[in-house]
């Protein structure tokens, strides 16, 4: 089981399945994800769907848009993916933290969901979509605006 | 959908995991307690909406992105990690 034949030869190493025992939020039958790394390195990563091979997106850690990016998870949250012990120490090595991008081709804008980003406990095997519900991080963080495409 | 009134203290029950109780109720404002197996996610339901519409705008925008964009999007992430002088966050792999 794995990610579709890779036709556009862009994609390089597959992570472990991941298993999401909620799904995605308002998509619960999505529950089982790979990370595929770009054959030419970069933070990016796409999340492909094992369930439904229709179904990807693309994510970044979001430090690499928000460098002191804090994610306050709550106590159901680390409960349900098991983590042991201080996210912050265990992030990037045993505990991902990926958020969600949409891209938008023509006006080229690009926004990143920073309330509600993606966190994986590597050792588990377990995700779980989660929303940092007071902090101020938006579900649409610019990232990349019209106004500003080289 | 189903309409039942409850007073403080009060519980329903859905199924046979999930019960919900009134524990106070404020003039404009009710609080309630929540018991459900944790692979269910409870969730206030304006933060559900947005946040599912936000997971649909970008399953639907990463098919285009991923041949048509990816080289402008990598540039992106590309021209930060070299304007970042600390670079503390690495690659993970």
């Amino acid at each position: 089981m794995g990610v579709q034949p890779d036709v556009t030869g862009l994609l390089g190493t597959e992570s472990q399945p991941i298993h999401f025992p909620a799904g995605l939020i308002g998509f619960d039958e999505w529950k089982n994800f790979v990370l595929v790394a770009h054959k030419a390195g970069g933070p990016l990563r796409l999340m492909q769907s094992l369930d439904d091979e229709r179904v990807s997106f693309i994510v970044v850690d979001p430090r690499h848009i928000v460098s002191d990016y804090q994610p306050q998870l709550l106590e159901e949250d680390i409960d349900a993916l098991q983590i042991v012990g201080d996210l912050e120490a265990a992030w990037p090595n045993e505990i991902g933290v990926y958020c969600i991008l949409s891209v938008h081709e023509d006006p080229f804008v690009v926004t990143a969901n920073l309330l509600s980003p993606l966190i994986i406990n590597w050792q588990a095997g377990l995700g779980r979509q989660v929303i940092l519900a007071n902090s101020g991080y938006a579900a649409r963080h610019p990232v990349v605006s019209a106004e500003k495409k080289a | 959908m189903l309409v039942l009134g409850r007073k403080i203290n009060e519980s329903i029950v859905i199924g046979d995991d999930i019960m919900i109780t009134v524990l106070a109720i404020d003039s404009d404002r009710v609080k309630l307690g929540i018991q459900a197996p944790r692979h269910l996610s409870i969730l206030r339901h304006e933060l559900y909406e947005i946040v599912k519409q936000e997971n649909l705008r970008a399953a639907t925008s990463a098919a285009d992105a991923e041949q048509k964009l990816l080289p402008s999007l990598r540039s992106v992430f590309e021209r930060q990690a070299d304007s970042q002088a600390d670079d503390s966050s690495p690659p993970s792999s």
